[in-house]
């Protein structure tokens, strides 16, 4: 053991990359002579190193502080009404939902997109059953047919005017994100959704006079929940059904994945199973928590403590895996790429990685993973068949 | 109320813990900025780093009644607490490495607990010796430690194998480390 391979090790220990062959060394070494204090002053020289002062958002920090605080205050003899100061987003969470049915099921005017829409197009289905279409790639301003909605796209974000809507004639909408693209919604209360490839969503055109505001996901979110304490807002997907008390989560529930995920970035919110219709016995959720739950299943959630990055990097065209399985990071890179993958080498799927792609091509993140384990692939038009090497 | 009470420790605890907010908001005034560096030097993450500190304040907050600090230790408690939040966070940490563990709490806490003129200057040293490195090491170095990119993306980025990459890396510790060793 030289000196060199110590100080790598205790490099590696400290950007928590060390195996555990490399802990048992360390630890072994560590226990001799001085070295603790080695060890100590390398650590210490680390830190040094890394640390930089930067600029940080005190006083909003403290201001969110107190809010928090009340609301643990309140809900002890007022559950779910904090009052007090208005916060720009109530909670910031990401959902992924399960079904396609649960759409099928729910739409009750049977309105199915018609056939002749290309799929790789951003559609709006209005109530009437009216199909608003967009191209992902390019601005574009778009009025329904009788003239009273009128819904722009720029720069993948959506948003929708309504001409003056009077109370009982709330419209719901839902919009379709085609494989290989993302879009940006503004719901009437200034909530923003951005929803992954392959995602839809049902909100309606306001949520003006509701007692709640609702919304029903297919796929996966990340949601942005504009704080008014006296209108919950609510995700409905095919297994979960999400309260938002809180800022900042992700929703997903892709039907292939087989599962359905909540991730708390921000705020707070409940989850519970679909026909709830109060807020009791929710399960709560603190921020940098994951709720997730196998669909079909009738059991509890699993909550578990995640880095959330990972989830939410997507909404920043990053392609993140945190030591998934080959078989989740195809479904995956076949929503995001909008290809369809065939693995025919079985063996692969339950290999493990970590790793991250910027906006690279699907050729560049596939030779990378291949760099790590041996597979050979053909790509032929949207199509990429994995075999054994 | 008149905030510069707040400067005997002693008086700030007791406010704590009868939950007034100003005493709170001086918390924050002192030691949200340090808190937030702090954590984000060690898990890299400023995301990660600010949601950490906030747990941290509310964390002391719930337990304000049983807030007990002996005197002048009310900061090496706070990054203690967060240090705490930071491990939880990480999960399935081996016990037999808690020696380790503990080691590496202590080097932080120590760095925390240095007087912030001694601290600044550490860190100018740090600066002006990774600045004295030589043009290559500087760079991988820099990339490695600042920019947080892994040794296989340095290697393709400045087209130079893994292994040159880390002799680097060992010569740029080895530096800083012979210069850090002199004055920690």
């Amino acid at each position: 053991m030289t000196r060199i391979d110590i100080r790598r090790i205790i490099t590696r220990y400290i950007n928590q990359e060390a195996s555990q062959e490399e802990l048992a060394i360390l630890y072994e070494w560590v226990k001799k002579g001085n070295n603790k204090d080695v060890f100590k002053k390398l650590v210490q020289a680390d830190f040094l190193v890394k640390y930089e002062d930067k600029p940080w958002s005190t006083e909003e920090a403290f201001e969110s502080f107190l809010h928090t605080i009340k609301e643990k205050e309140t809900t002890k003899v007022r559950p779910l009404y904090a009052g007090g100061q208005m916060w720009k987003y109530a909670a910031v969470i990401m959902i992924i939902v399960g079904s396609s049915l649960y759409f099928l099921l729910n739409q009750g005017l049977g309105i199915d997109i018609p056939v002749k829409v290309d799929p790789d197009q951003i559609t709006l289905q209005l109530e009437n059953g009216e199909v608003l279409i967009f191209d992902p790639e390019s601005d574009a301003t778009v009025q329904s047919e009788n003239g009273s909605t009128v819904v722009s796209l720029v720069k993948g974000v959506l948003t929708q005017k309504d001409a003056q809507i009077t109370e009982g004639e709330i419209r719901n909408n839902t919009i379709r994100v085609p494989y290989g693209k993302n879009l940006s919604v503004t719901l009437q209360d200034g909530s923003v959704v951005m929803l992954n490839s392959g995602s839809s969503l049902t909100y309606p055109s306001s949520f003006e006079g509701m007692d709640h505001r609702e919304v029903q996901l297919e796929g996966e979110a990340f949601f942005e929940v504009a704080k008014n304490p006296n209108q919950p807002f609510i995700v409905r997907t095919e297994t979960m059904y999400t309260q938002v008390f809180g800022t900042v989560f992700n929703v997903s529930a892709y039907k292939e994945d087989g599962t359905s995920e909540v991730v708390l970035v921000e705020g707070s919110v409940g989850v519970g199973i679909p026909d709830k219709t109060s807020s009791d016995g929710l399960q709560m959720l603190r921020p940098s928590q994951k709720a997730s739950k196998l669909i079909g299943d009738k059991n509890d959630f699993v909550v578990e403590d995640v880095d959330v990055s990972p989830y939410i990097s997507w909404t920043k065209g990053i392609l993140a895996f945190e030591n998934e399985s080959m078989g989740q990071i195809i479904k995956r890179l076949q929503r995001q790429y909008n290809i369809k993958i065939i693995n025919e080498y079985d063996a692969l799927d339950e290999r493990r990685f970590t790793g991250m792609f910027d906006e690279e091509t699907i050729d560049h993140v596939l030779r990378t993973i291949q760099a790590h384990t041996h597979f050979s692939y053909d790509i032929e038009e949207s199509t990429i068949t994995i075999k054994e090497p | 109320m008149d905030q510069s009470n707040f400067k005997d420790e002693s008086y700030l605890i007791s406010q704590l813990k009868n939950g007034c907010k100003d005493a709170y908001g001086y918390l924050f005034k002192v030691y949200h900025k340090e808190l937030c560096n702090y954590m984000t030097a060690i898990c890299g993450n400023t995301k990660m780093a600010e949601d950490i500190a906030q747990q941290t304040f509310i964390k002391i907050w719930d337990n304000r009644k049983k807030l007990f600090v002996s005197k002048n230790k009310l900061k090496r408690y706070i990054f203690k607490v967060a240090y705490n939040l930071f491990i939880d966070s990480q999960r399935k940490k081996k016990k037999e490495f808690q020696l380790l563990e503990n080691l590496k709490q202590h080097a932080y806490l120590e760095m925390i607990e240095t007087d912030s003129s001694l601290f600044e200057e550490r860190l100018k040293k740090v600066e002006q010796e990774i600045e004295n490195l030589p043009e290559q090491c500087k760079r991988v170095f820099i990339m490695s430690k600042k920019e947080g990119l892994k040794y296989r993306e340095i290697s393709e980025q400045l087209q130079i194998s893994i292994k040159t990459v880390e002799v680097h890396m060992a010569k740029a510790m080895k530096r800083l480390r012979a210069q850090l060793t002199i004055f920690l």
